[in-house]
This record gives structure tokens, C-alpha cells and sequence, in this order.
């Protein structure tokens, strides 16, 4: 009787061991895995559903410029500009080919007044008056934009914004106080970000190369001197960087 | 000329660095935006997509809005087991290029934009620790060389004026606080799609000016990261840097500022293993 009892012990013994062995022998693996743990902010919290039938349907982009117009209200910061204000306010009106290109023209009409540094200079010691030297007085382009990239942002992942990375090339005119207008070439690359799909906040920079009558000119320009014709000032060629900010408006 | 070469140099790089840097699907690009414009659109309206996936599926309106609003209501990763099998697929959209805990080393030639009596050229040097992926501790050194501009000679020659109490920067060191809230995508005329993300930056520091004086400074920034593998980048950073020196006359102080345009490649360490 000790005897049946010790087996059946026994037997029982085997049958609580080998699923403890096989559970272990399983739970093995799973904890030789290698925990990974991604930082929470790295996931983003988009969900897309799959298009399996018509790709072509999506390549429809959230902002269509083709076959539209464009026009919009810009600052502009001479950024190099030494003598002269900085500052000139511009009007912009384009035109979308296509979704690559866009034709436009632009009017700017400069701030008159004189640059911190000049007016530096008109402070006993120096006593030049950088007034006697013709300002420039209106611009105006004829703008080519290259929608290099188009792309969309997420700020913050709460929002996302559409947005163009675009070359540029324009060529102008610009009108003086002396009467004279004097040609300029720009190049330079600018973003566009759409605030909606008919706003959109547009930032450029530019290298301009144009043609304009220098400021410095000797004796003429101190207070006590008479006061010269523009023709004294001679035309040279200028480098000035250029920075625009504005508002534009697609319909 | 000079900065004329120069600022070509730096747009070509940008243009043909980030154009090459990678070989994707633009369609992934515009499945997102389809998303957004699905979340913009009435929930009654059926999309294209639906028409043409009723055939096999046959969903019913009832299905579709409630996928619509299982879709709007998913605010994080738990949410997603709302979403009905086979019913819909969610995509969990990870950062290209993570960089909590990485280290970010960045050099890169700079010039100033804004400066109308000095062309100044240099390098920049500088490394980021990002403790979140969305804040980063910077440290930065610009060394910089400068050369007189055509105005600056003919003020001196024609008018006279010693001109050798111009300031301008000789170099620059700062520590800022890094913010990158926006990331993105963009195609590059439709063939590639193209990662980035866009920073802004505050600090201070301290500008080195001609006479050899160190000048505390205020630093703000904005710029573009472009990932090209998930250790290296291409970098741009416009750099605005505000401070007080003595003007012309040499008896006022004055308020300076200088726009720095960078761009050159970012190294990132440790490598991102768990992608």
C-alpha cells in the first residue's frame, strides 16, 4: 500500500515537473528578448488608411497652384544696404503655370529716409549728408519661382502645414532720384508655407546684383559745401542681399 | 563677387545634397496628405478610394463613419487597438532621424548677410545633446575672416573717414537652448521624398569684435535639418545675433546685429541601433 502510494507520489511528481519544465523551456525566449522601448514623443500619432486600388488618386496635392494666380503684400529688408533705409514695401502678383513654375511681377516702393549708419555720419566730425545723394525710389521685377520641393510640416504634431521650397530669378528696374532707372538681376531661394490653401506666409532671400549710383563722393557731401546736381555721383555696380517677408493670397 | 560665389555655392549645395539624399516613395508623402484631407471632409462624403474599394469590401456608411471617427478619436499609441481588423490599417509614422539621447555635431562653412561694410567668411563648429527629441542643449563656435567691402574703400578714400573703428566680428561662441517642434516631408519635383526638421534656437554668447573685445550677445536661430541616413544630415541655420558696441564716433555705444547663413553636414553618435 506505502508502495502504490509512493509511485502514485511519485507519478504525480513527474506530471507537476514536466509541464514546469516545458513552461520554463518556453518562458526561456521571452525573457532572453530584448526589451525596446521607443521614446514617446519619436511615435507620432498620425494613422493613414492604405490605398491599394488608385495611387494615382493621391499624388492630388492638398495646395493646387496650376492654372492659378497669386498676389500678395511683402516687406523687404535691404540687408546690405549702407547708406539708405533699409526698408522697402512690395506688391505681388504670379501666376502658376503648373505646379513647378510660377511667373510673377512685383512693385516696390522704397523707404526714403537714411540708414542708421549714415545718420551716424552726419554727426559732428564726419558732417556728411547723405541726403544730397539720390535715393531709389521704385522697383520693379519680372520674377520667375521654380517650385523645387513641395512638402508638408507637422508643428508640434498638433497641426501641419503645407509648405514650397522654390528658386528664384528676377530681373528689374529700379527708378532714382536722379531720373535715371537702373537695371538689377536677383537670384536667391525662398519658402512658402500655406496657412490655409489659399494663404500663405512667404519668405525670401536674395542676392541682388544691380547697377546704381554710389553715395561716396568727395566734398560734395559735407553740410557746409553747396548743395551738388545727382549727376556728380557716379554709377557703379552693388551687391546687396535682400530679405522678403509677406503675405500671399492663391485663387 | 566673392559673396556672390559664395552664396551660390552654399544654394547649390543645399539644392544637390538634400535632392540626392535619398531614395524613397513620394506616395508615402501623399498618403498623409490624403489623411488630412480626409480629416478635413465631411464625414458623410465618400472618397474615391471608398468607391473604389466597394466592389471587394462593400462597406456600409455606418462602418465608414464609425472608421472615420475611430480614426479622428486615436490621440495615442493605446488608441490604436480601437481601430476594427482588417478594417483599417494604421501606420504608426516614426522620425526618420531620432535624436533623443544622440549627439549631434555639426560644421559647416557661415558668412553674413547683413553686414554692408565687411565681407565676413568662416566656419562654424558646433555640437547638440537632444535630452528630448524636441529640446537639445547647443554649443557653438563660429571663427570667421573679414574683408572690406566697396563702400567701406570709397568712404575712406573719398570722404575721408578713418575707418578702422568699423565693427565687425571676428568670431563667436554661444550656448543655446534648441526647439524642434516642426518635422516634415518634402518631394523634390515629385521623384524623391525628402525628411527634414525644423529648429529654432535661443541663447547667448559672446562676439569677439575688431578691437579684440569680447561682447556679451543674444542669439536667436532658425534652420533646417535634412536627414540623409539616420546618422548624418544636411544643415542650414540662420543665425541672428544681437549686441552693444561702440558706434562710428567711438564716444556712444550702440546696438549691432549680425545674420549668420551656415550650412554643412550634422554627424550624429551614438548610431540609432533599435530602428
Amino acid at each position: 500500500m506505502r508502495l502504490m502510494c509512493s509511485q502514485n507520489e511519485r507519478m504525480a511528481k513527474n506530471h507537476l515537473i514536466i509541464p514546469f519544465l516545458i513552461s520554463l523551456l518556453f518562458s526561456i525566449p521571452v525573457y532572453a528578448a530584448p526589451s525596446i522601448e521607443l521614446p514617446e514623443d519619436e511615435l507620432a500619432k498620425e494613422t493613414v488608411l492604405p490605398v491599394f486600388e488608385k495611387p494615382g488618386m493621391v499624388r492630388l496635392r492638398n495646395v493646387v497652384t496650376r492654372k492659378k494666380f497669386e498676389i500678395g503684400l511683402h516687406y523687404g529688408w535691404l540687408m546690405t544696404e549702407p547708406i539708405f533705409d533699409t526698408s522697402r514695401i512690395g506688391l505681388a502678383g504670379y501666376y502658376h503655370t503648373n505646379e513647378d513654375t510660377a511667373w510673377g511681377a512685383l512693385f516696390y516702393a522704397h523707404s526714403t529716409g537714411l540708414s542708421t549708419y549714415a545718420t551716424q555720419l552726419a554727426k559732428p566730425g564726419f558732417d556728411l549728408d547723405f541726403n544730397r545723394a539720390p535715393k531709389p525710389l521704385y522697383s520693379v521685377y519680372l520674377d520667375y519661382n521654380k517650385k523645387l520641393f513641395y512638402g508638408k510640416m507637422s508643428l508640434s504634431k498638433i497641426t501641419s502645414v503645407n509648405m514650397h521650397l522654390q528658386a528664384l530669378l528676377g530681373l528689374g528696374l529700379t527708378q532714382y532720384e536722379n531720373n535715371k532707372t537702373y537695371p538689377s538681376l536677383s537670384a536667391g531661394a525662398g519658402y512658402k508655407f500655406y496657412l490655409t490653401k489659399q494663404w500663405s506666409l512667404r519668405t525670401d532671400l536674395r542676392l541682388m546684383i544691380h547697377q546704381a549710383p554710389t553715395p561716396f563722393k568727395t566734398d560734395v557731401l559735407i553740410e557746409t559745401n553747396q548743395v551738388p546736381s545727382y549727376g556728380v555721383f557716379k554709377d557703379r555696380l552693388h551687391f546687396t542681399n535682400t530679405l522678403d517677408v509677406g503675405f500671399n493670397y492663391l485663387f | 563677387m566673392k559673396k556672390l560665389f559664395f552664396t551660390l555655392f552654399l544654394f547649390t549645395a543645399l539644392t544637390s545634397v538634400i535632392a540626392n539624399a535619398q531614395d524613397s516613395d513620394v506616395e508615402e508623402l501623399n498618403l498623409i496628405e490624403m489623411e488630412l484631407d480626409r480629416k478635413n471632409e465631411p464625414v458623410a462624403e465618400t472618397s474615391e478610394v471608398e468607391d473604389s474599394s466597394k466592389s471587394e469590401t462593400a462597406p456600409s456608411v455606418q462602418t465608414q463613419t464609425q472608421s472615420q471617427k475611430n480614426l479622428q478619436e486615436v490621440k495615442s499609441v493605446e488608441d490604436l487597438n480601437r481601430l476594427a481588423d482588417f478594417k483599417q490599417v494604421s501606420v504608426i509614422q516614426r522620425r526618420f532621424l531620432p535624436r533623443t539621447e544622440r549627439i549631434q555635431l555639426f560644421v559647416g562653412p557661415t558668412l553674413t548677410l547683413n553686414d554692408p561694410w565687411f565681407n565676413i567668411y568662416g566656419g562654424t563648429l558646433r555640437a547638440t545633446y537632444n535630452f528630448k527629441e524636441a529640446w537639445g542643449l547647443e554649443v557653438g563656435y563660429s571663427f570667421l575672416s573679414t574683408g572690406k567691402t566697396e563702400a567701406l574703400r570709397e568712404l575712406s578714400r573719398n570722404n575721408n573717414v578713418q575707418t578702422d573703428n568699423f565693427v565687425y566680428t571676428k568670431s563667436y561662441y554661444n550656448i543655446d537652448v534648441n526647439w524642434t517642434p516642426i518635422y516634415g516631408k518634402m518631394t523634390w519635383l515629385d521623384q524623391q521624398i525628402l525628411y527634414y526638421d525644423t529648429y529654432f534656437s535661443g541663447g547667448f554668447g559672446g562676439t569677439e569684435i575688431q578691437d579684440g573685445k569680447s561682447q556679451p550677445t543674444l542669439h536667436i536661430g532658425v534652420g533646417q535639418i535634412f536627414s540623409m541616413s539616420k546618422k548624418m544630415a544636411f544643415r542650414w541655420d540662420l543665425s541672428w545675433n544681437f549686441f552693444e558696441a561702440k558706434q562710428i564716433d567711438q564716444t556712444s555705444n550702440g546696438s549691432f546685429n549680425n545674420v549668420f547663413l551656415s550650412a554643412g553636414f550634422s554627424f550624429f553618435f551614438p548610431e540609432a541601433t533599435y530602428r
